[in-house]
């Protein structure tokens, strides 16, 4: 198995100048061909030496297809590995990038070691100080592996191709000229495509998508694009074209379970009573009518990205952005909460985070550099829904964190995918309203690389300690309108307005010092409501301008209510 | 209203298609005089410059039948100075009034940094504004697409 340092080595110039090599062999073997099907065998030459002469040019012949078949094979084989180790290098070039500029250096074994000069760090922000080092160094140590193993089976299938051929092993597909040998023997020599890690990381998954060839990903894309969908690490540009390429399989499939229920319950004399076809038909029309939603929120001007589109589970989940992650400056992920799902919630949230994306840029070009701005969507996981049902029985109650515990862990990942598929990483934003907000901020609780937080409408954010939210220090923001009865429920750790170090930001009617007047949001679902106090506070932390929020230290009634007692949390 | 209700409302405005176009032509107007008249740099666009999304919360029914637009003009690199700034407003409110936008409100106004919105009957909002650089948008009202219109009914 090559190590690391063997892989930085690899030069793809030497396969080349073989593959031209034998380019030249294999046109001057097959321009041979109309030379030996004249020669020994002049046209009227009959009798036994003339049937010898004609076995032997046919044996010649056959041992010609074969040889040509063999250097198709070892030519195709060297020219793919050729373009791989292309690929290969440069995903070693970024690699060794990441590493030189954040001080680290990566061993010939392949071994991260931490090479950052000696410093004094401030103690206050010591933590994070190695939180960030360890990310770094989980993200190099997974771009590594991926490279050896990208590297080993690379090296792999050509010493197998290389190996066949040696041995014969190539055959010519019973082809009659020399010409088809070559096709026969060329359709021998491809190496394989590499499936992503199994339950890679982001950065796993971001070093192996990196490693590929332009041709290889997008024949993945175009070929598998359940690989990579939803797989986070990979970049938005390849996860939208493969999940809108899956749009129509999901919906096939959907539509024949759809009919296959359906004529269940007319073949059945009690319908749905004694079975749970009726049921599940539903949730296949509730999952229908996503699809629907999806379809219709992308056919809508502007650039968007499909960048999950799941309908494993009961309910349909997908995340769509507007803009483009790969290349925004800032981006900003939002997760909604109780009674969200994709068909009911979708247009309405991206319009909201459309307006947002609109009024951040318009601020940025206004104020500052003219930044783009990429808002997404993200309704991956099983929110809680209201049903009777729902809130005493399911599994994904609202009155238990196992749903946003869930979707923390699938919310994560999703965070750190964002980073890990970039080369630079943007201003990175997690939102979370209601019950999104606790799922928001179990997900922070994990090493997202996110560098600000807003919550807003908050029932608690799974701790009761902002130093738990793993973002800079000063960069969690807590909104919280009047009249928000959510917000003061304290149910998922204490109310978020009573958090030391939490910035409260406003939600009240303001003007600003520009003379800017914006309107209050009150209860617990207008904190996106244009021209809001509440979406100006979201735009400029979304667009890296966090000095500008309007903060709100008052508390209101209900959270004299919800005060904490000290000593209880 | 109900769902019939908003289409019946909608229908009596022009069509998205048509709105944008309106609009587009304003904005173009307004940003050519703009330079013409007050030597402001020349616009640099926006990597998109239109984008869509569902209708808002006055017409939640609608769904895909209906759709308002965000127009933008990017920015003019820098200040459009103090002195000129009330002029330029004029300009801007004479040139929008006759596509039916209102009075200009001032939404910032000081140093060096200054806004305006203007609305009109459909719901849109043009903004004008200037501060490290010069910008100008709209954002349209809901109106139905083309298709929905020509339907005469809701989906």
């Amino acid at each position: 198995m090559p190590t690391y340092g063997d892989i930085r080595k690899w030069q793809p110039a030497p396969l080349e100048a073989t593959v031209t090599g034998l380019n030249q062999r294999c046109d001057e073997l097959v321009g041979l061909s109309d030379e030996l099907t004249a020669s020994g065998v002049p046209e009227g030459w009959t009798g036994e030496a003339a049937d010898g002469a004609r076995a032997e040019r046919d044996r010649l012949q056959n041992s010609m297809e074969l040889l040509v078949a063999a250097a198709a094979a070892v030519r195709r084989g060297v020219a793919e590995a050729s373009d791989a180790v292309e690929a290969l290098k440069h995903s070693v070039a970024e690699t060794d990038s990441i590493a030189e500029r954040n001080h680290f250096v990566i061993r010939e074994d392949g071994s991260v070691v931490d090479n950052a000069p000696v410093t004094a760090h401030d103690p206050a922000h010591i933590d994070e100080y190695f939180r960030e080092r360890q990310r770094v160094q989980q993200e190099l140590a997974d771009r590594v592996e991926q490279a050896v193993r990208r590297g080993t089976d690379i090296d792999s299938d050509l010493a197998g191709v290389l190996r066949a051929a040696e041995k014969g092993e190539i055959n010519d597909g019973g082809a009659t000229s020399l010409q088809d040998a070559l096709n026969a023997g060329a359709g021998q020599g491809g190496l394989s495509t590499i499936g992503p890690p199994e339950d890679g990381s982001p950065y796993d998954n971001a070093g192996w998508w990196d490693s590929l060839s332009e041709a290889e990903q997008q024949a993945i894309i175009d070929e598998h694009p359940e690989w990579i969908g939803n797989l986070d690490g990979v970049p938005g540009e390849a996860r939208d074209e493969a999940n809108r390429a899956r749009l129509e399989t999901e919906r096939a499939a959907l539509e024949a379970r759809r009919d296959e229920l359906q004529a269940d319950l007319d073949d059945n004399w009690f319908g749905g009573t004694f079975t749970s076809a009726d049921a599940e038909l539903d949730a296949v029309n509730a999952k229908l009518d996503s699809l629907d939603a999806i379809e219709e929120t992308l056919a809508r001007p502007g650039e968007r990205q499909l960048l999950l589109l799941d309908m494993s589970d009961e309910r349909a989940e997908a995340a769509i952005a507007n803009g483009n992650i790969d290349t925004a400056d800032h981006v900003a992920v939002f997760t909604p909460g109780l009674t969200s799902t994709v068909d009911g919630s979708m247009g309405g949230y991206d319009n909201s985070m459309a307006q947002l994306q609109f009024r951040t840029e318009e601020e940025l070009a206004r104020y500052g550099d003219g930044g783009s701005v990429a808002t997404v969507t993200w309704i991956g996981y099983q929110a809680p829904q209201l049903s009777v049902g729902g809130v005493l029985f399911d599994s994904n109650s609202v009155l238990s964190d196992g749903s946003a515990q869930r979707g923390a862990d699938s919310l994560a990942p999703f965070l750190n995918g964002i980073d890990a598929s970039r080369d630079t990483d943007p201003n990175l934003t997690a939102l979370g309203h209601s019950y999104g907000s606790t799922t928001t901020g179990l997900a922070l609780q994990q090493n997202t690389g996110v560098d600000s937080a807003v919550f807003f409408g908050s029932p608690g954010l799974g701790t009761n300690d902002v130093d738990n939210i793993n973002v800079p220090t000063g960069n969690a923001h807590y909104i919280e309108a009047r009249n928000d009865a959510v917000g003061d429920l304290g149910y998922f750790g204490i109310d978020p307005s009573h958090m030391d170090g939490m910035n409260h930001v406003s939600a009240g009617e303001t003007t600003l010092p520009d003379g800017r007047t914006l309107t209050e949001s009150t209860g617990h679902s207008a904190y996106m409501d244009d021209s809001s106090t509440s979406q100006y506070n979201l735009s400029v932390v979304v667009g890296g301008m966090p000095d500008r929020v309007v903060t709100d230290d008052g508390k209101g009634f209900g959270d004299i209510l919800s005060w904490p007692v000290p000593g209880t949390y | 209203m109900d769902h019939n209700e908003q289409y019946q409302a909608l229908s009596e405005r022009p069509d998205i298609e048509e709105a944008q176009a309106r609009y587009e032509g304003l904005l173009s107007t307004i940003r050519d005089q703009l330079v013409a008249e007050f030597g402001i740099a020349e616009w640099k666009p926006p990597a998109s410059p239109v984008r869509g999304s569902a209708c808002g919360p006055d017409f939640t029914d609608i769904d895909a039948d209906g759709e308002i637009r965000r127009l933008s003009s990017g920015s003019s690199p820098g200040n459009l100075p103090d002195e000129r700034w009330t002029a330029a407003v004029t300009l801007v409110a004479e040139t929008a009034r006759g596509l039916g936008f209102g009075d200009p409100e001032v939404v910032v106004d000081r140093q060096q940094d200054h806004e305006v919105s203007l609305k009109d009957e459909y719901g849109a909002e043009l903004l004008f504004g200037t501060a490290a650089n010069t910008t100008l948008s709209i954002s349209t009202g809901c109106h139905l697409t083309k298709a929905a219109k020509e339907r005469g009914a809701p989906a």
